[in-house]
């Protein structure tokens, strides 16, 4: 052993400590100064993970989104977000690991929403300030997010203004003017001024459409996430049927025709879902009630953007073995809903909430997995992919001579495939088979192979009933953020939030607890409440 | 046959302590940043490699020797007779012996790895450092490092309370 104590120098350091997965990175910024700094200036992009470690859903019948997270050897990712002082959240847009939430009271709590920039990953969050009113009269606006970390943490939100429906106004100054206008005015929330902005956009090409005889596509579904932010442009799939790109960097926009439908389609209503993956960004177009599944890619990289179609199949029923349950590595959805009832019922979480979520899984994602990019997955690939279509091998299953011994109904089409979103950085889509039983699965579109991931069932419902158990209104695959700073919580004027953070942490220091001492509240007042209840009867009985 | 071996361009690498190696190219090409040298014409003689003492330098190119990839003649009948699964688990056992040092030895070849840019050995070398840093407590690690928890302790406790979720 040397006498005095080997140290690495930064550059031999900064080769180390890039081959750490993302969380292990953000915890090794705590080890001391140095290597903070290290990483801070060299290794940012590193903190943001490439694997997904979970989907958020909105299934139709929930009220409050649900996380089918991937077991992984990381921190757990809590998916009800029970850090956030609401009850629970919708996720009404997302980018790079950050959501942008809009919190859900109780029931009974006439409180109005608030909005919320949350990372699920660090647990950190802060309160969005109130938007501006739209600028026009009959006009309505959605928030999207745009955040590079890798690049700056200062995200940003931009409220797009959107045409109603046609004759909201009898203004005909506006009725006849075209859409969307050639400079399109947008509000801009950026940190740098820590208050919404004005930008006007200017449009290149032509515009689609006159605003009187604009006709909304009825089956655009508003749940859906239509914004995608990738390498500086955001891309926004509009209810009109056009698909807008703007230029974050100069200011500029066009507008893009969606991929076209094709008119043999059976009945049944095209369903766009917009995604980025491996090279850019991707359209999935699904049909409800029906098996057909097209993949485009939005080919930039010649002069002219033009829609490629990379993938056209027809997905078949299938029902089989829980495959991914037989070689452990079950995706678990965390039933936020049923914990969340539960508490409301019973008023304590904590046990088995925490037993469910916190848990820390054992399986190493490295073998054996198509999702996980991260690490060399080659080899083990073929065991755990259940193969459909052209490939054969013993351990997967062939579809057309194996029908009756893996109950796959190939004539009659009775299940249902519902779309869960894009992997961010391989040609994957995740979707939800719902036919027998409601499966997770992850597929893989270049060669036709699905993974089984796991039941997304939620307990919440009763198979009695008969509830569509895997109708989702909106999902997105989630893929961490590891970095500790939050710029949002600087803002002088969310210092309350900062201090309700605080205590919560505190709270959480002390008593081990991760829910919010305002529930601890509310149950106090309900519990008063019911003991003046029954008080206030004995004394009626009494008279 | 005889050409080609005569034919074999050699490198003459030079440590700091005045020691001198004579390589072949291609083994000295296993190191990027060499290669760079020598595609940018910038090495006719020997080439100095600052920073790095003749003990860890030899154990280098010991590494490169083994790793360069076997072309030409002899390369291809090698790998005629052994099957590549053989040969890469031959390659792995070796691999494990060499890396059997002392951490000061190990720190000096990840040093050197990561200045000659031999992706290979670096891999191989900062391995261990690697799972250390995934599955260990923060104070493991910083012994294992020999590195100072220099955070003021009002610092420290602002970093516990922030990363709460990586102290679970």
């Amino acid at each position: 052993m040397a006498p005095e104590p080997a140290v690495l120098p930064e550059d031999a350091l900064t080769e180390v400590l890039r081959r750490l997965a993302p969380h292990s990175l953000a915890v090794s910024r705590l080890v001391c100064r140095g290597w903070r700094d290290t990483i801070n200036a060299r290794l940012r992009g590193h903190l943001l993970s490439r694997s997904v470690d979970g989907i958020f859903i909105n299934f139709t019948q929930l009220r409050f989104f649900e996380f089918f997270s991937c077991p992984s050897m990381g921190p757990a990712i809590c998916g009800g977000l029970n850090f956030l002082p609401c009850m629970g959240v919708r996720v009404m847009d997302h980018c790079s690991g950050i959501l942008l939430c809009r919190g859900l009271g109780h029931e009974c709590d006439k409180a109005l929403p608030s909005d919320y920039v949350v990372n699920p990953a660090t647990r950190r969050w802060t309160r969005l300030p109130q938007c501006p009113p739209p600028h026009m009269p009959g006009f309505d606006q959605s928030a999207y997010l745009a955040f590079e970390p890798g690049v700056s943490l200062q995200y940003e939100f931009f409220l797009i203004p959107r045409v109603l429906c046609a004759g909201v106004s009898d203004d005909d100054a506006l009725l006849g003017s075209e859409w969307p206008p050639a400079s399109y005015v947008i509000d801009v929330f950026s940190l740098a001024t820590q208050w919404w902005d004005t930008t006007t956009f200017i449009r290149e090409g032509e515009a689609p459409e006159i605003i009187g005889y604009m006709d909304s596509h009825w089956w655009y579904n508003r749940y859906h996430y239509h914004a995608v932010y990738w390498q500086s442009n955001l891309y926004i799939h509009c209810q009109h049927g056009y698909l807008m790109r703007m230029c974050l960097s100069d200011h500029t926009y066009r507008v893009i025709k969606l991929p076209a439908v094709s008119p043999y389609l059976p009945r049944g209503y095209p369903d766009h879902h917009l995604g980025k993956s491996l090279r850019g960004m991707y359209c999935a177009i699904s049909h409800k009630r029906s098996p057909l599944h097209q993949i485009w890619h939005l080919n930039e990289s010649c002069s002219r953007i033009e829609w490629v179609l990379n993938h056209d199949t027809t997905l078949k029923t299938f029902e089989h073995e829980d495959y991914a349950q037989q070689l452990g590595r079950q995706w678990i959805l965390q039933d936020v809903n049923y914990h969340k009832l539960f508490f409301e019922r019973n008023g304590n979480i904590h046990e088995i909430h925490r037993a469910a979520v916190e848990e820390k899984y054992d399986w190493n994602s490295n073998e054996d997995n198509i999702l996980d990019i991260e690490y060399d997955v080659e080899e083990g690939y073929e065991d755990t992919i259940l193969h459909v279509q052209e490939g054969y091998e013993d351990n997967g299953l062939d579809f057309e001579d194996d029908v009756d011994e893996h109950n796959i109904l190939e004539d009659r089409y009775y299940g249902n495939y519902y779309f869960l979103g894009f992997h961010p950085y391989r040609e994957i889509v995740f979707l939800i088979s719902s036919g027998r039983k409601t499966r997770g699965l992850a597929y893989d579109w270049n060669s036709s192979k699905f993974q089984d991931l796991g039941n997304v069932g939620s307990a919440y419902y009763d198979p009695i009933c008969g509830l569509p158990c895997g109708e989702t209104h909106a999902a997105f695959p989630y893929t961490p953020c590891w970095i500790g700073e939050f710029p949002g919580n600087e803002i002088e004027s969310l210092y309350k939030d900062q201090e309700l953070s605080r205590k919560k942490l505190e709270l959480e220091e002390e008593s081990n607890l991760t829910c919010m001492d305002i529930y601890e509240m509310r149950k106090f007042h309900r519990h008063a409440k019911r003991i003046k209840d029954s008080a206030a009867k004995s004394r009626r009985r009494r008279h | 046959m005889a050409t080609r071996e005569a034919g074999k361009k050699m490198i003459m690498l030079k440590s700091p302590d005045g020691m001198e190696f004579e390589v072949e190219e291609a083994v000295a090409m296993e190191s990027q940043t060499i290669r760079k040298m020598i595609e940018d014409d910038c090495a006719d003689t020997a080439i100095l490699i600052p920073n790095i003492n003749s003990k860890i330098l030899s154990r280098v190119i010991e590494y490169c020797n083994k790793h360069v990839p076997t072309t030409g003649a002899t390369g291809a009948a090698a790998s005629d007779t052994v099957a590549p699964a053989a040969l890469a688990e031959d390659l792995k056992i070796w691999d494990a012996e060499f890396i059997k040092v002392n951490r000061a030895t190990r720190f000096d070849l990840i040093q050197a790895a990561s200045y000659l840019n031999i992706k290979g050995l670096l891999d191989l070398t900062s391995q261990t450092t690697i799972d250390t840093i995934s599955d260990n407590s923060l104070e493991e690690i910083r012994s294992f490092l020999s590195t100072k928890n220099d955070y003021l302790p009002e610092e420290e406790q602002t970093i516990r309370r922030e990363n709460q979720w990586a102290f679970q």
